[in-house]
């Protein structure tokens, strides 16, 4: 029981949620195919505005892919699709002829392994920048400052802006990818893993992020590492082989279970 | 259980035949320098500098001029890479990004079968097919409507013949593609999906994705593809001997008949008889080998370049 040991007191150091916030995100019975191999059945739940929720579960059980779905990323290959709906704003994000573009500008995504652009640390943010907003060289400074410093990165990295990006040390580069999407001015961040490849400080300074950048956004964060679910999230929603099997706010979701499968993987005895 | 022998005299055989194999290459390559310098001492004793900016070019006489030859190839090299280029990059760019798997598949495999053709094919073609075709369509037009425009329309002035150097030119282009295409395309393949992912990620078009990571990710492989594609239109020969022309002229039209370096010693290798003839030609190879070097050596420069301003 040594796991939930650890897990209650990361729990009772975690502030409950006083009001719940309109929802931002609506899955409805949302099911997923690779081909014809079917990997979500059903899914349907919501995602608050600035609130963090976690999705854990084991390897293959689907989260990921559900990520996946919410900034239809999946759509860039053409064996996976997708029924059922994603409501934005009440905006069925799954209608065809819906501007991709322009989604994914509103739906941030940050992946596992950091992705810095083959160009240098400025124009990595300046980049994304670019393609929605024409802006002059002080106001494009400004903008990527405002980027850095909101991930904490300006302090490390000013007076290098114009080196590569991927110079940076793993940790800076996960930050440098959060600030690209964040300069974007996101509605919804999406983290898949975020800090599995990173150090145990760097993580840390990943996970303080998470907690400043809430104010701000809805975050939908994917993790492998319950600890870790249970220090950021407002909710947790937890995955089984598909299935959705409960979400609940977090200190509630570790505390007090409402289904046996979930107290069965919180516990460490399968997963 | 068997212990492993231990063998010291094998393992500094194998490491003494591996290091003789390496040493080889340089031995080989001293020898081709020094055949060709030694080749050329006569013709450049006899002539001087005026070999590489004489444009006049007798046998009968013996008398060797080069300059048409040096220029020609460059020309056609550089017009074979203006039209090859940018044809392999969007092939390239097709089938690893754009297209679906099913076509993506024959596509790949036809590019490798063309490259695999024997230029001696593309010579043929080109002289029996494409030149005939060309001349009656295109040159016909050429001259009709560029030749009379002042300052350029010398360039286009000739006989509709079909062959000449921008025949030769289009034959080469139609030659590296698939050797440009098959190279990019495997630099392309390299770029990890997720760096792809996280720039859709940001709201990337297609474009977008191809122009700002795409393209900076695989930088050194695409230099290093159009580099190769040059490498092999300056040196390419048989097919230019046949659809060239061959004429040791300098004119200012590109539609007009021309040599390359190369198409001028396969041409006249076997009929040179004076001693000053073989060693003309010798010079030529020479002059073509050292010209490769500089090439490659700006690709070699213009990638640390690169890299500097990438900030490596």
């Amino acid at each position: 029981m040594s796991t939930f040991q650890a897990l209650s007191d990361d729990i009772l150091a975690h502030a409950p949620i006083a009001e719940p916030t309109p929802v931002k995100l609506s899955v409805r019975d949302l099911d997923f195919y690779y081909g014809k191999n079917k990997t979500l059945n059903s899914i349907s739940l919501d995602f608050h505005d600035r609130s963090v929720t976690a999705l854990i579960g084991p390897s293959g059980c689907g989260k990921s892919t559900l990520l996946r779905t919410l900034n239809r990323i999946y759509s860039l290959y053409p064996n996976q699709t997708a029924t059922g709906e994603i409501l934005l704003d009440g905006e069925n994000i799954l209608a065809s002829g819906k501007d991709l573009n322009n989604l994914r500008a509103r739906v941030g995504m940050v992946f596992q392994k950091p992705t810095p652009f083959p160009m240098s640390i400025y124009e990595n943010i300046a980049f994304a920048v670019r393609m929605y907003e024409k802006l002059s060289k002080s106001e494009m400074d400004e903008r990527v400052e405002w980027g850095l410093r909101k991930v904490a990165l300006w302090d490390e990295v000013k007076d290098k802006l114009h080196a590569s990006g991927n110079g940076l040390s793993g940790g800076q580069q996960q930050r440098l990818c959060i600030a690209r999407s964040v300069v974007l001015n996101p509605e919804v961040l999406l983290l898949d893993e975020p800090a599995s490849a990173l150090d145990p400080i760097s993580t840390m300074k990943i996970e303080e992020l998470i907690s400043e950048l809430r104010a701000d956004y809805t975050i939908i964060i994917v993790t492998h590492n319950m600890q870790q679910a249970a220090r950021t999230s407002d909710y947790t929603a937890f995955m089984y082989l598909g299935d959705l099997v409960e979400i609940s706010p977090t200190r509630e979701l570790f505390t007090n279970p409402r289904e046996a499968r979930t107290r069965d993987y919180i516990t460490g005895r399968f997963g | 259980m068997s212990v492993k022998q231990f063998r010291p005299g094998f393992d500094r055989g194998f490491h003494n035949l591996t290091f003789g194999l390496a040493m080889s290459v340089l031995v080989l390559l001293a020898a081709i320098l020094a055949f060709l310098v030694v080749g050329s001492i006569p013709v450049l004793q006899n002539q001087g500098l005026s070999f590489f900016i004489s444009s006049d070019w007798n046998p009968v006489t013996d008398v060797y001029g080069a300059l048409p030859a040096i220029i020609q190839t460059l020309i056609t090299a550089v017009i074979a890479l203006v039209i090859g280029v940018p044809v392999s990059f969007g092939i390239a760019v097709f089938l690893t990004e754009l297209s679906p798997g099913w076509i993506a598949r024959p596509v790949g495999v036809a590019i490798e079968l063309l490259a695999a053709i024997p230029s001696i094919i593309y010579g043929m073609w080109g002289l029996f097919v494409f030149a005939p075709t060309f001349g009656a369509a295109l040159q016909r037009w050429t001259m009709a409507n560029l030749a009379p425009i002042p300052v350029i329309g010398p360039l286009f002035a000739s006989p509709p013949m079909g062959i000449g150097i921008f025949t030769a030119s289009i034959i080469l282009a139609i030659m590296i593609v698939p050797f440009i295409t098959a190279m990019m395309r495997d630099v392309f393949t390299t770029v990890p999906a997720v760096l792809k992912e996280s720039a859709y990620g940001l709201g990337c078009t297609r474009w977008e994705v191809i122009y700002r990571v795409v393209l900076p990710y695989c930088r050194a492989g695409t230099v290093g593809a159009v580099m190769l594609g040059l490498g092999r239109a300056l040196g390419e020969t048989m097919a230019v001997t046949f659809v060239i022309g061959n004429s040791h002229r300098l004119s200012a039209s590109i539609m007009g008949p021309g040599a390359t370096i190369s198409s001028s010693i396969a041409n006249e290798f076997v009929e040179a008889d004076s001693p000053l003839h073989t060693s003309a030609l010798v010079t030529l190879g020479l002059t073509l080998f050292v010209i490769t070097f500089i090439v490659l050596a700006i690709a070699r420069l213009f990638l640390l370049r690169l890299k500097k301003q990438a900030g490596h």
